[in-house]
C-alpha cells in the first residue's frame, strides 16, 4: 500500500515534468511570422513559420517576430493626438526650408522588419519620454532617422518647390536615406515609402500665401480677359474689312454698269441725232420737263411786266 | 527513505556547484569574466563554464546600438543667428573592458555623451555660417556635411575616452527661436505680399499688352481695308470717266446737253414748288390752239 502510493507520486512527478519540458520546448511560427529560437541566451536560428522544437525553459525559447506587415509611424505629428484630436506642436511639425522660411510639414515613413534578428537584438531606443507603453514609441529609432533626413532635405529646397512638387522628390529621395541611416546602426528594418500626408505654410502666413494663389488665379483671369477682347474684337474687324472692300467692289460694279447703261443710251440717242438734231434735243427737253412737272407742286403767275419770258422761280423746300 | 535524502542532498549540492561555475551571456551583450577582481577574457551570447562563484565573476555589458535623445538646445552660428538645434545619437560599446573600468553604465555613458554631443554641436555650429546649415542653392557646404563632421568630432572623442563607437550623430530637426520666428513669419508675409501684388501687377500688365496688340491689330485690318477700298473706287472712277470721255469725245454737244438734263431734274424732289408765269413757253397749253405757239416766249 505504501509502496504502490510513492510509485504513484513519482510517476506524477516524473509526467509532470515530462510535459513541462514537453509544453515548453515545442512552439508554433504563424504564417506572418519568422521565429527565433533562442539557445541559452544566444540565437540559435532563425526558422520559417511551422513547428519547432527548441530547448526547454530556462534553458531556451523562440521569439516570434512579425515579418510580413508594413507598419507606419508618424513624422512630424503623432497618431496619439490625432486620436485626441490634438493638433501638433510647432516643434513636431516645423521644419526650415532652404529659402530660410518656415514649412509645416508631415508625413508617414512605412516599414517592415527585415532581419528579425538585427531587430530584436540590436538596437534599443528609449522611445520619446512620456510615451512609454504606446505602440508608436516602439522602434522609434525609424523617427530619428526620419526626421534627420528630412530636415537634411527640406533645408535643401525653396518652400515653394516643399509646398508643391518638391514632395514627390523629397518622398523618392528619403527613403534611400533613411535606409542608409538604419542599415549603420543595423536596425533589421526595411523602409518601403516615405510618403508626406500634408505641407502648409504656418498658420499665422497661412492667408498671405493663399493670397499669392489668388494673385496667381487673377493674373490668369486677367489673361484671360484680354484673351476674349481680341477673341471678340479681330473677328468683327475682320468682318468690317471684308465688308467695306465688297461695298467698294459693289460701287465699283454699279458705277461700271451706270456708265455702260449710260453710254449706250448715249449711243442711241446719237444715232437719232444724226437724222434731225433739233428734234432729239427739243424731244429730250419736253420729256424731261413732263418728268420735273409732273412730280412738282406748279404755281402759275400772272405774267409781269418785268418778268423775263424764261424764268422759272424754284422753291425748295424740305 | 535515507537514501532517498542522501540523493537529493548531493543533487542539490551538484546542482549548486553547476550553477556557480556556469553562465549565460544573452544575445546582444557580452560579458567580461573576472579571475579574483581581474578581467580575463570577454565571452559571447550562450552558455559558458568558469570556476565557481567566488573565484571567477562575470561582469555582462550590454552591446546594443542605444538612441540617445537629448533635448534640443539653442546655438550659434559663425554669422550669429540663434538657431535650435535638436540631434540625437546612436552609440554602442566598442571596447566592454575599457567601457566597463571607465564608465560602467548605460546611464552614465549617456550622461557623459550628452556632454559630448553638446560640445561638439557648439563648436561645428560656431564655425559655420548659417546657409551652410540651409540654403537652397546646390554647392554650398549642406547640412549634410556638417552632420558628418559631428558624428565624426564625436565619434573620435567618445572612442579615445570611453571605448564606445558612436554610429549617428545627427542633427534632427533645425528650427528658429520663438523670438526670431516672429522675424521669420513678418518676412515670409512680406515675400508673400510682393509676389501676391507682382502676380496682379502681372495680370494688369497682360491685359493692357493684349488688348492694346488687338486694338492695333484691328486698326490696322480695317486701315488695310479702307485703303483696298478706296483703291477700288479710285480705279472705278477712272474707268467710268474713260467711259464717259470717250462718248463725249463722239458728240460733245449732245453729251454736255445730256448732262444738263439730268442735273436740272436732279434739283426738284416731289416737294419742290415751281412757279410759273401764266404767259411762260410751257403753259401754251392753256392758250387757244390756233395762235402761234412759242412765238410770245421767242418774241420776248
Amino acid at each position: 500500500m505504501r509502496t504502490w502510493l510513492i510509485r504513484g507520486a513519482w510517476f506524477a512527478a516524473a509526467s509532470m515534468v515530462l510535459g513541462a519540458i514537453g509544453y515548453s520546448s515545442t512552439h508554433v511560427v504563424n504564417q506572418s511570422e519568422t521565429g527565433v529560437v533562442m539557445a541559452f541566451g544566444a540565437v540559435d536560428r532563425v526558422v520559417p513559420p511551422g513547428i519547432h522544437l527548441t530547448l526547454p525553459w530556462p534553458f531556451g525559447g523562440l521569439r516570434r517576430v512579425d515579418t510580413n506587415s508594413v507598419d507606419r509611424i508618424p513624422i512630424g505629428f503623432r497618431f496619439i493626438d490625432e486620436a485626441n484630436r490634438l493638433p501638433p506642436t510647432e516643434d513636431m511639425v516645423q521644419w526650415l526650408t532652404g529659402d530660410t522660411n518656415i514649412v509645416e510639414l508631415q508625413a508617414v515613413v512605412l516599414y517592415s522588419i527585415a532581419n528579425p534578428r538585427e531587430f530584436l537584438f540590436n538596437v534599443v531606443d528609449p522611445g520619446e519620454p512620456g510615451l512609454q507603453g504606446v505602440v508608436e514609441n516602439q522602434r522609434f529609432v525609424v523617427r530619428r532617422a526620419a526626421e534627420a533626413v528630412l530636415t537634411r532635405r527640406i533645408a535643401t529646397l525653396p518652400i515653394d518647390e516643399l509646398l508643391t512638387d518638391g514632395k514627390i522628390e523629397l518622398q523618392i529621395g528619403a527613403v534611400a536615406e533613411i535606409q542608409e541611416q538604419l542599415d549603420r546602426i543595423g536596425a533589421g528594418i526595411r523602409i518601403s515609402a516615405v510618403q508626406v500626408v500634408s505641407a502648409n505654410p504656418p498658420q499665422t502666413v497661412i492667408d498671405d500665401f493663399n493670397d499669392v494663389q489668388t494673385g496667381r488665379s487673377n493674373k490668369e483671369r486677367r489673361i484671360s480677359e484680354a484673351d476674349g477682347y481680341a477673341r471678340d474684337v479681330l473677328p468683327k474687324a475682320r468682318g468690317r474689312a471684308n465688308s467695306l472692300q465688297e461695298e467698294a467692289e459693289t460701287y465699283r460694279a454699279e458705277s461700271l454698269g451706270k456708265a455702260k447703261s449710260s453710254t449706250k443710251n448715249f449711243e442711241r440717242l446719237r444715232a437719232e441725232v444724226q437724222v434731225n438734231r433739233d428734234l432729239v434735243f427739243q424731244r429730250i427737253w419736253v420729256e424731261s420737263m413732263q418728268r420735273v412737272l409732273s412730280k412738282v407742286k406748279l404755281v402759275v403767275v400772272p405774267p409781269g411786266d418785268d418778268a423775263p419770258p424764261f424764268r422759272l422761280f424754284v422753291e425748295m423746300r424740305k | 527513505m535515507k537514501r532517498l535524502i542522501r540523493f537529493l542532498v548531493v543533487l542539490g549540492i551538484a546542482t549548486a556547484l553547476l550553477v556557480a561555475s556556469s553562465f549565460q551571456v544573452s544575445e546582444g551583450s557580452v560579458a567580461i569574466v573576472m579571475r579574483l577582481g581581474k578581467p580575463t577574457h570577454v565571452a559571447s551570447p550562450g552558455l559558458h563554464f568558469k570556476l565557481p562563484t567566488p573565484i571567477d565573476t562575470v561582469l555582462p555589458v550590454d552591446m546594443r546600438v542605444h538612441v540617445l535623445d537629448p533635448d534640443s538646445s539653442e546655438y550659434l552660428t559663425r554669422d550669429k543667428k540663434n538657431i535650435v538645434v535638436d540631434s540625437f545619437l546612436a552609440w554602442k560599446v566598442a571596447d566592454p573592458q575599457r567601457f566597463a573600468l571607465s564608465l560602467g553604465s548605460p546611464a552614465a555613458a549617456e550622461r557623459s555623451l550628452t556632454d559630448v554631443l553638446r560640445s561638439v554641436l557648439g563648436d561645428v555650429l560656431s564655425s559655420q555660417e548659417f546657409s551652410a546649415l540651409v540654403s537652397a542653392q546646390p554647392g554650398s557646404v549642406t547640412i549634410k556635411e556638417v552632420s558628418e563632421e559631428i558624428t565624426k568630432r564625436t565619434r573620435d572623442r567618445a572612442s579615445e575616452r570611453y571605448g564606445i563607437e558612436v554610429k549617428l550623430a545627427l542633427i534632427k530637426r533645425l528650427n528658429f527661436p520663438g523670438q526670431n520666428k516672429d522675424a521669420v513669419y513678418t518676412r515670409m508675409q512680406a515675400d508673400r505680399k510682393a509676389l501676391a501684388k507682382g502676380y496682379r501687377a502681372e495680370g494688369e500688365e497682360a491685359y493692357e499688352k493684349i488688348t492694346a496688340k488687338t486694338d492695333r491689330q484691328r486698326a490696322e485690318m480695317l486701315a488695310e481695308a479702307q485703303r483696298k477700298a478706296d483703291e477700288i473706287r479710285g480705279q472705278a472712277d477712272a474707268e467710268v470717266l474713260a467711259i464717259y470721255n470717250k462718248a463725249a469725245e463722239q458728240d460733245p454737244q449732245l453729251w454736255r446737253f445730256l448732262r444738263e438734263i439730268e442735273l436740272f431734274e436732279a434739283s426738284f424732289t416731289e416737294k419742290s414748288t415751281v412757279v410759273l408765269p401764266a404767259d411762260h413757253e410751257l403753259l401754251n397749253v392753256f392758250r387757244t390752239p390756233s395762235s402761234a405757239s412759242g412765238s410770245t416766249a421767242a418774241g420776248k
